[in-house]
């Protein structure tokens, strides 16, 4: 890859626009390949926008955002697809199809990205599912099961496209804590692997139990725990 | 069963109206076939006319027989007399022959009641078609009139002029009908598209996530809307076809402008031009609705 030794994402005074206003200024950072990194804030503090400006669903008015290559700010239409295939989404709004087999949910976003030999799409399946632990549900339903589960599959749905890095939006969510940390160890395990994780959530346990570089979207600004020290939670508590 | 139900749920989830899509264009599809049939049966027609064209030359009763032949080779020679094998396409009618015809034609027997044949003796001679013009015919009527022992020339006038006046009348009033038929299949491929979209809004909207290019996201859409316009030329072909074979039974002589090969081709047209329609409005539609923001289509 070209961009082997160039941080992941590059982001060099950006403002981050949600509707019509500005809900972050100047935003300052980079994102090196293979790293890990918390995104905090409260909620409407402009985490979602930011990560949707990253996979260019969001426009960039202002300043300049590189992502795997791409410069978000004058990318072309037709170039967002290839962004958004080197990049692993895992969002709220991006759920499991449930009309359809863990199977055919795989299969559909494969296809969808340009996958054409059925052999490898299969093998492909088979190593995404077994590197989240789920060895034997490619032919159940999303609602066969549990979340912990269903969210293991949308992880191993973002790793198809072997991503640079991973975007998630609060993965574990809607997961009981002993499920989230299962989840969270897995991210680890997955950037341990070598794929740079930017990951939002308010679970503020994760952030303590487990250190890493930390932003936090606080009052339009994005604080960098590489650079400064701050509360993780002062607002919140 | 539990199989059944999901492939069902599928189904539904790719709903799209398909039998008002093929019905507006199988509609707009059958006018312009109707137009198309109109302008091949009306060529035909005048083709035949055109090669039918003909004057009747008819002589002074007082004609010597010698006369007569210096008439008919005068004709022949006249550039405007039609050739068909290299043979002038003239020929000699009898009073005789003439009232021979007209009785049996109005089983009337005239000799009995006015004692002698009023018919004059005729040349009926074709005209070439570069000559068919009223103007044209005017002239050569008066320059065959000048020939010594002629007595009157006639023609019918005008028939193939008031078959291309009438004829432009009902191909605008058909091209019309066709504009607004395909107006209106434009819009509503334009709404189906939308719904469609908008029905599986969240499909579209995880494919583009996950980095489908727009031409895939495109396909099934237009891949189907060219199907069901092939379909549609189909069916108004198949109508048409029905239309066609009704006129033949009703109409005398219609049959006679029947043209198995133009009609193949017109057959195909639709064939073709229903899959351009499917294709074009749903292209168009699809571009501007994909452009959107998915959630901009409520």
């Amino acid at each position: 890859m070209s961009f082997s030794s160039d941080p992941v994402v590059r982001i060099k005074n950006a403002s981050i626009f949600q509707d019509d206003k500005t809900v972050l200024n100047d935003v300052n950072f980079e994102i090196e390949k293979g790293e890990f990194v918390f995104l905090i804030g409260r909620t409407g503090g402009g985490k979602t926008s930011l990560l949707k400006t990253l996979y260019a669903d969001l426009d960039l008015r202002l300043g300049e955002i590189n992502v795997a290559g791409y410069n978000i700010g004058n990318i072309k239409k037709n170039e967002i697809p290839l962004l958004r295939r080197k990049l692993g989404i895992i969002f709220q709004d991006f759920q499991l199809f449930p009309d359809r087999t863990v199977a055919e949910n795989l299969t559909f976003v494969m296809k969808a990205t340009g996958w054409k030999e059925n052999s490898k799409m299969k093998a492909r399946q088979t190593e995404v599912l077994m590197q989240v632990g789920l060895g034997s549900v490619a032919s159940k339903m999303p609602h066969q099961l549990s979340g912990g589960e269903q969210q293991r599959v949308v992880i191993a749905r973002a790793l198809l496209n072997e991503p640079v890095i991973l975007l998630a939006d609060e993965p574990t969510g809607n997961l009981d804590p002993e499920v989230s940390q299962g989840i969270f160890k897995l991210f680890q395990d997955i950037n341990k692997s070598g794929t740079a994780v930017l990951m939002a959530t308010h679970d503020h346990t994760l952030v303590k139990n487990y250190p890493a570089r930390v932003l936090k979207c606080d009052g339009g600004k994005l604080l960098d725990s590489k650079l400064e020290n701050f509360e993780l939670s002062a607002k919140y508590y | 069963m539990e199989k059944d139900q999901r492939s069902k749920k599928k189904k539904k989830l790719g709903s799209y109206p398909y039998t008002s899509v093929i019905f507006s264009i199988t509609l707009a599809l059958f006018v312009i076939g109707l137009f198309g049939l109109l302008l091949l049966h009306t060529n035909r027609l005048t083709e035949l006319i055109k090669d039918n064209i003909e004057l009747q030359v008819y002589l002074d009763k007082d004609v010597t027989d010698n006369q007569r032949i210096q008439i008919q080779k005068t004709l022949s020679s006249k550039d405007y007399a039609a050739e068909k094998d290299d043979e002038v396409q003239i020929s000699f009618v009898s009073k005789e022959d003439a009232a021979e015809e007209f009785i049996k034609e109005t089983g009337e027997d005239f000799s009995s009641f006015l004692g002698e044949n009023p018919l004059r003796d005729a040349y009926v001679l074709k005209i070439a078609s570069e000559f068919q013009k009223t103007e044209k015919l005017d002239s050569i009527k008066q320059d065959i009139e000048g020939v010594s022992g002629v007595f009157e020339v006639e023609y019918e006038k005008n028939m193939v002029e008031s078959i291309n006046e009438n004829l432009a009348t009902i191909s605008l009033l058909l091209i019309g009908f066709s504009l607004i038929l395909l107006i209106a299949v434009v819009i509503l491929i334009n709404n189906t598209i939308k719904l469609a979209l908008f029905s599986q809004r969240f499909l579209i909207r995880s494919m583009q996530l996950v980095g489908a290019k727009s031409s895939f996201i495109q396909k099934p859409f237009l891949w189907r809307a060219t199907l069901h316009g092939i379909i549609s030329g189909v069916f108004a072909s198949a109508l048409l076809y029905l239309l066609i074979n009704f006129a033949y039974s009703k109409i005398n002589n219609l049959q006679k402008l029947y043209e198995p090969d133009k009609l193949l081709i017109l057959f195909l047209a639709l064939f073709i031009l229903g899959a351009l329609i499917g294709f074009m409005s749903t292209y168009r539609a699809i571009k501007k609705y994909l452009k959107m923001s998915l959630d901009e289509l409520y």
